[in-house]
C-alpha cells in the first residue's frame, strides 16, 4: 500500500512550511522514522520523518514550495506502485488563491497537564484548513482591478475573511516594482524567517497602536546589578543584564494590569493567567523572540540563566518551537546597540509591547540639585483597541515605580 | 396633503376605481353592508354602491375564486377579497391552475383581470390557521402577478394599477400595517407593478424585505445609524414582476444585503431573492446574504411565542452587524 507523507503541523503556530532540503530522492530506499526532507515552520527548522517503510515512489513539491498543513509531500511504497493522482496545493504556486498567511497566529499554549479550565479561544483565520484564503467576492474583484495579492492582505470580515476595505488598505501598500534603469548590486530573496515577520509586523499594523513614554532612573538597579552580580558569577559563572531585572520588573507589574498580558479575538479580550515575557532577540537572520514563561514566578537569576541559554541557542540555531512561541507580551531592548529610545510594534496577538533605550549618566533634578543619575528612556506601545493612554500611563509608572525602588523585587 | 391610514388608502382607491369603471365589483364574506370585511377595509362600500357590487359571499373560498375567474372571463373586474391568506389553500385550483394560465392555454383568448385580495401575516395571536405568510407559494405559479404593499401611499397607487391590469393580480396585504398613516394625494395616481422603492438611501448595507418587517427595518436603520451604519432599505412592492434592477444596483453600492420578512425561512421568497443576487451580483458581495425570517415551524398561538416566532428589531439588527 503507498502510505503518504504529508505536511506535518511542527509548532502550535505553523499554518504552512517550506520546503528546504530533501535528503532522500525519488528511488531510495527508505526506513519509517528516517528523516526525510528538512522544512522550516513559521520560526523553525525540522526534520519531517517517512511515515512507512519503502520506496521513495515520488516527491510532490520542490525546494522553496511552501505547502499548507496535511498537503501531501511524498508517497512511499513498494517497487512500481502506483502513486495517487493528487498534489499538494502550493502557497508560492499559482496566482488567484495564493501565498503566505494572514491571520493572528495560535493563542499561546503550552501543554496542560492539570484539569485546569483555560478560556477557549475562538480563532478568527483568513486561512482555511486547505490554503485556501477567504475573502469575499468583491474583495476578490477588487483585488483583480487592483493587482493585489491577497495573499499578503489580511482579513478583518468576519471569521477572518478578506472584505473590500482590507483590500483597499493593502492598496495603500501596493507592490514595489523597480522597472528603471538603477544599477542592481544584488537581489535577495526573503529567507522563510524574514517572511514570517514581514507578515506578522505588517498584521500589527493594521491595528491601531498609541505610544506612551517615559524616563526611568536607573541608578539604584545599577548598583543592585553590581551587589547581585559578586555573587552570581561565583555560583553561576553568569552575570545578569538590566535586561533580565526589567524582566523581572514587567512581570512583576503585569500581574497587576491584566489586560496588558491578553489576545484580543474577534470581541473577546482573553487575558491569560500565565505571564510569559518574550524576549526580542537580534540574529543574523532576523529577529526571533525566545519566551521566559512565567517570568513572574522566576528569580532574576533563573531569568538570566534561561535568557543566557536562549541566546546561546539562538545563535546556533537550536530554539525550540515552543520556546518561540507562547509570550503573552514583549520586552525589546536596544540598549546594547545604544538607540537612546524607540517605537516599537506590537508582537501580534499580543495587546503591548514594552521597548528600551540605553541607560546613560545624565545630569536629573533631585530635591532641586542637579545631580548625576543613570537614566534609561522607555516605551510602551498598546493596541487602542483594547486599551487607552490612561491605563498604559499608569502601566508604565508602575514599572517605573519598581525600577525606580529595586528593593522590593524579589531575586 | 392629508395623513391617511393605509386602510383608508386602500378604500380610497377602491372606491375611485368603482366610480370610474362600473364593470368593477366587490366579493367575499362579510364585505357587504354594515360590516364591511373582517379588517373593514370596504366598511361603506355596500352602502354607497349597493349590494349588486359589493356582494357577501357564502364561506367557501373555492366558490369566491371560482365565481371571481366567470365574472373576470366573462366581461367584468372582480375585487373578490378571502378574509385571511391561510384560507386561500381553499381556492388554489381557481387560483393557480384556472386563473394563472388561462391566457397562456387559450391562446390569448382571452385574459382574466381579477383582483384578489387577502391578508397575511401574525401579531394578533390569533393562532397558525390566521397568522401565516404564504406569498412564495404564489411567486412560483408563472402567469399570477403579485403586490405587497407596506404603505399607505403604496396600497391606493397599486390597487389601482391591480384593477386596470388585464391578468390575475394577487394583493395581498398585512394585518398590522392597516392603522400606519402616511400622507397620501387624493388624486388619482397608480404605481407601476415591478417598481421597487428605495425607502431610505444608505451606503453600508441593503435590506430588503416586505410588509410589516419594512416597517420595523426603518426603526432599525435608525438606531444603526447612530452606530455609524448606513441602511438602506428596498420595498419590492410587488413580487411579480419582481424589480431585480433597483436591488442589484443597491447591493453593488453596498455589497451587503439582509433579506427580512415574517415567512418561515425554507423556501420563502427571501431564498428566492438571495439566489438571485447571488447570481447577478457576486462579485460585488462583501459578505454572505443573510436572511431573517420566521422559524419553520406553524405560527405559535401563545403570545410569548409568537413574539418570538416573529423576526423582532434586536434579530434584524443583530443580521446587520453581523455582516457589516
Amino acid at each position: 500500500m503507498v502510505a503518504t507523507m504529508i505536511m506535518q503541523r511542527m509548532s502550535v503556530a505553523m499554518e504552512y512550511g517550506v520546503i528546504l532540503k530533501w535528503l532522500k530522492k525519488e528511488g531510495d530506499t527508505v526506513k519509517q522514522g528516517e528523516p526525510i526532507v528538512e522544512i522550516f515552520g513559521e520560526k523553525n527548522e525540522f526534520e519531517l520523518e517517512s511515515p512507512a517503510d519503502g520506496i521513495l515512489l515520488k516527491i510532490l513539491c520542490e525546494v522553496d514550495d511552501e505547502i499548507p498543513i496535511s498537503e501531501p509531500i511524498a508517497y512511499i511504497g513498494k517497487k512500481g506502485e502506483k502513486v495517487p493522482d493528487v498534489m499538494p496545493k502550493k502557497l508560492n504556486v499559482t496566482g488567484a488563491a495564493a501565498p503566505t498567511i494572514a491571520t493572528p497566529t495560535s493563542t499561546p499554549s503550552t501543554p496542560e497537564p492539570k484539569g485546569t479550565t483555560k478560556p477557549i479561544a475562538p480563532s478568527a483565520e483568513t486561512r482555511l484548513p486547505s490554503g485556501k484564503i477567504k475573502a469575499s467576492p468583491r474583495a476578490k474583484k477588487k483585488a483583480k482591478e487592483l493587482g493585489i495579492d491577497l495573499s499578503l492582505v489580511v482579513g478583518t470580515g468576519q471569521g477572518g475573511r478578506i472584505v473590500e476595505k482590507d483590500i483597499l488598505t493593502a492598496q495603500s501598500a501596493s507592490p514595489v516594482t523597480v522597472a528603471d534603469d538603477r544599477k542592481v548590486k544584488q537581489v535577495s530573496t526573503l529567507t522563510p524567517l524574514r517572511r514570517t515577520i514581514a507578515r506578522r509586523m505588517t498584521q500589527s499594523s493594521q491595528h491601531p497602536h498609541i505610544t506612551m513614554i517615559t524616563e526611568i532612573d536607573m541608578t539604584e538597579v545599577v548598583e543592585l546589578r553590581e551587589e547581585i552580580n559578586e555573587r552570581v558569577q561565583k555560583k553561576h559563572g553568569v552575570r545578569i543584564s538590566f535586561n533580565d531585572i526589567i524582566v523581572k520588573a514587567v512581570a512583576d507589574t503585569l500581574e497587576r494590569f491584566p489586560k496588558f498580558n491578553a489576545t484580543l479575538v474577534g470581541n473577546d479580550l482573553v487575558m491569560f493567567d500565565e505571564i510569559n515575557i518574550g524576549v526580542a532577540m537580534a540574529t543574523d537572520d532576523g529577529l526571533i523572540v525566545p519566551t521566559v514563561k512565567e517570568a513572574n514566578k522566576k528569580s532574576i537569576t533563573e531569568i538570566a540563566l534561561e535568557t543566557k541559554e536562549f541566546g546561546r541557542r539562538a545563535s546556533t540555531n537550536e530554539l525550540k518551537p515552543e520556546e518561540l512561541t507562547g509570550s503573552t507580551f514583549t520586552v525589546s531592548n536596544l540598549g546594547p546597540f545604544k538607540v537612546d529610545l524607540f517605537i516599537p510594534v506590537i508582537n501580534p496577538p499580543e495587546t503591548a509591547i514594552l521597548a528600551l533605550g540605553q541607560i546613560k549618566k545624565k545630569p536629573a533634578v533631585i530635591d532641586d540639585q542637579i545631580i548625576i543619575r543613570s537614566m534609561m528612556m522607555a516605551s510602551c506601545a498598546v493596541d487602542h483597541r483594547v486599551l487607552d493612554g490612561a491605563p498604559a500611563g499608569e502601566f508604565l509608572a508602575a514599572l517605573k515605580e519598581i525600577l525606580e525602588n529595586p528593593f522590593m523585587m524579589k531575586f | 396633503m392629508a395623513e391617511i391610514t393605509y386602510r383608508e388608502a386602500l378604500k380610497a382607491g377602491l372606491r375611485e376605481e368603482m366610480l370610474r369603471d362600473e364593470r368593477v365589483f366587490i366579493m367575499g364574506e362579510d364585505v357587504g353592508l354594515n360590516w364591511g370585511g373582517a379588517f373593514k377595509v370596504t366598511k361603506g362600500l355596500a352602502e354607497e354602491f349597493g349590494e349588486a357590487r359589493v356582494r357577501d359571499t357564502p364561506i367557501s373560498e373555492n366558490t369566491i375564486a371560482g365565481a371571481a375567474v366567470g365574472a373576470a372571463i366573462t366581461g367584468l373586474i372582480p375585487v373578490a377579497e378571502i378574509m385571511f391568506g391561510d384560507l386561500i389553500t381553499l381556492a388554489m385550483d381557481q387560483v393557480c391552475n384556472q386563473a394563472a394560465k388561462m391566457r397562456y392555454m387559450f391562446g390569448g383568448q382571452t385574459s382574466v383581470p381579477l383582483v384578489l385580495r387577502s391578508v397575511f401575516g401574525g401579531g394578533k395571536n390569533i393562532a397558525s390557521h390566521h397568522s401565516q405568510s404564504l406569498e412564495s407559494w404564489f411567486m412560483h405559479t408563472p402567469g399570477l402577478k403579485i403586490a405587497v404593499p407596506a404603505f399607505a401611499y403604496d396600497v391606493k397607487g397599486l390597487i389601482k394599477t391591480a384593477i386596470r391590469d388585464p391578468d390575475p393580480v394577487m394583493f395581498f396585504e398585512h394585518k398590522l400595517v392597516y392603522d400606519k398613516k402616511e400622507e397620501v394625494p387624493e388624486e388619482d395616481y397608480t404605481i407601476p407593478f415591478g417598481q421597487a422603492k428605495v425607502r431610505r438611501e444608505g451606503a453600508d448595507v441593503t435590506v430588503w424585505g416586505t410588509f410589516f418587517m419594512l416597517h420595523k427595518a426603518v426603526e432599525v436603520a435608525d438606531e444603526l445609524e447612530k452606530e455609524g451604519i448606513s441602511v438602506e432599505i428596498i420595498d419590492p412592492r410587488t413580487l411579480a414582476p419582481l424589480d431585480t434592477k433597483t436591488l442589484i444596483e443597491s447591493v453593488k453600492k453596498t455589497g451587503r444585503l439582509v433579506l427580512v420578512t415574517e415567512e418561515t425561512k425554507t423556501g420563502a421568497t427571501t431564498a428566492e431573492i438571495a439566489a438571485i443576487v447571488q447570481e447577478e451580483a457576486f462579485d460585488w458581495l462583501d459578505a454572505p446574504i443573510k436572511r431573517v425570517n420566521a422559524p419553520d415551524t406553524p405560527v405559535p398561538f401563545s403570545p410569548p411565542l409568537e413574539q418570538y416566532f416573529i423576526p423582532d428589531n434586536k434579530r434584524i439588527a443583530q443580521a446587520i452587524r453581523d455582516i457589516v
